[in-house]
């Protein structure tokens, strides 16, 4: 589903990723984890296109991403992102931030595509807030709209940059709910998190990012019990998790 | 200050009324008509559509309208090539000359407050459009425009009166509109006092006419309020409100 080989990307000078290679099987859930400035977010922008890079090959979801992202487009939807920051479209309610890349994209008809909207909305359980818009709800609820309007696309993958990182903590479960929900079902999916407790229960495999390269690539049980590098137990230590 | 005169003024001026209005509301539109491009192509990437247009906003607000309207409306016509072409008939006309030179003026002032609402857009909405396959011209029409036009309503609503206020530089190209009409009537009785009240007033009560106007257009608008006032969101919130000229 994913083939990322040797990313290479730098900022002038400053070179983020150093040749950073991923392989990811349909159905597959992957935890990316690391110390801040490591990549990770980098990384995962540089798999959907919103990031140039300088060098290596990205192969997702049947299309082959050009280094300059001229391509981008061409996933058109096939590739969900969930942001930090939810982004979400804050003239729109939150009914019309779902249907408008299926409207526009999809060429779905305006009838059809509220339907599907309306189902996705009630799988999340946030069926009174369609006509709601994105200031008038809390963290949680814009995030779970984020990732409706995300699955909306009929996605093959999905990647989340750090989808708990900007919510109150008694909002965190809400959001992690859904995503332990649709790891149930059988989407590709990379996650960008420090929520270690998710990345042990969800995870196949938890992969370990320093300075721009993957420093270790294990499955929960051998990540956490016995990792291998100084710097992954380092992490592990510094961001206290006791297993 | 004579009642006799003041009333006597009354319906000169009234007289200037549509001359006024017609060129602030053509202006105004052919304003905003060319502000759009003008105002995208300042925040192109392609330096060749960048640099005209900042070259052409400079000039055009670095300069006094009047002095903008006397080259249009006296020194084109100087031109044979101007005369022989096919917009003489129009910019012969010194009405059309002041309704292009206010809206070539006003489109300058309100692209440089469109350009630079979209740079205060948040990356990430644009972002969020290309994650979900969106084609620049949706992602323009359907999602920055949309919030750029609602963050810049006040904006656009103050540069409505300004174009109205600017409309009385018309009279200098011969345009019978307010100030014009109180000119000649002044040169006639050599009583400038209380016509000049009177067409301050009309003025004065254009302008608050519109300002209802736009209040009235900003309310019924849906997701102004959504995007202006502060919510409980975690996100960085775009100060577009301040878009100065």
């Amino acid at each position: 589903m994913i083939v990322a080989q040797n990313l290479i990307k730098s900022y002038g000078a400053a070179k983020v990723l150093h040749g950073v290679s991923l392989t990811v099987a349909a159905g597959e859930r992957i935890v990316l984890c690391g110390p801040s400035g490591s990549g990770k977010s980098t990384f995962v922008r540089c798999l959907n296109g919103l990031e140039e890079r300088q060098g290596g090959t990205v192969e997702i979801a049947g299309h082959c991403l050009s280094a300059d992202c001229a391509n981008v487009l061409a996933l058109a939807g096939d590739v969900g992102m969930v942001f930090q920051q939810f982004n979400l479209f804050p003239h729109l309610t939150v009914l019309d931030n779902l249907t408008l890349a299926m409207r526009r994209v999809r060429r779905t008809p305006h009838r059809a595509a509220e339907e599907e909207a309306m189902a996705m909305l009630a799988r999340m359980q946030l069926t009174e807030k369609a006509a709601s818009y994105p200031r008038q709800l809390s963290g949680g609820q814009q995030q779970r709209v984020a990732i409706a309007r995300a699955l909306c696309m009929k996605p093959k993958v999905m990647l989340f940059d750090e989808p708990t990182s900007a919510l109150d903590p008694e909002m965190v479960k809400e959001v992690l709910d859904v995503m332990t929900d649709l790891s149930c079902q059988g989407l590709t999916m990379i996650v960008v998190t420090h929520e270690m407790g998710f990345a042990r229960s969800v995870a196949d495999r938890i992969i370990f990012m320093d300075r721009g390269t993957i420093l270790e690539e294990a499955d929960p049980e051998t990540f956490f019990r016995h990792p291998s590098h100084a710097r992954t137990k380092e992490f592990l230590r510094q961001i206290g998790t006791q297993y | 200050m004579s009642y006799e005169i003041l009333l006597q003024s009354i319906p000169i001026v009234y007289a200037g009324l549509k001359l006024t209005l017609i060129v602030t509301l053509a202006g105004f539109v052919l304003g905003q008509a060319l502000a759009l491009p003008l105002g995208l192509a300042l925040t192109a990437r392609s330096p060749l559509l960048r640099w005209p247009v900042a070259t052409h906003t400079f000039l055009l607000r670095g300069s006094p309208l009047l002095v903008q309207l006397f080259i249009l409306y006296y020194g084109l016509a100087q031109f044979d090539a101007v005369r022989a072409s096919a917009i003489w008939p129009i910019i012969r006309e010194p009405v059309n000359c002041a309704i292009i030179a206010i809206g070539l003026n006003s489109a300058a002032y309100v692209a440089v407050i469109i350009a630079g609402g979209l740079k205060r857009l948040p990356p990430g909405q644009a972002e969020a459009c290309i994650s979900l396959g969106l084609s620049r011209f949706s992602r323009m029409r359907d999602v920055l425009l949309p919030q750029v036009y609602r963050a810049i309503l006040p904006s656009i609503g103050n540069e409505l009166i300004l174009v109205l206020k600017a409309s009385s530089l018309a009279s200098a190209v011969t345009v019978m509109e307010m100030s014009g009409a109180a000119r000649a009537f002044t040169a006639k009785t050599y009583a400038p006092f209380e016509v000049f009240i009177v067409a301050g007033l009309l003025y004065l009560a254009i302008g608050f006419l519109f300002g209802i106007a736009f209040r009235f257009v900003e309310r019924r608008i849906p997701g102004v309020a959504a995007i202006g006032k502060s919510g409980r969101a975690a996100q960085p919130r775009p100060q577009a409100l301040g878009a100065s000229s």
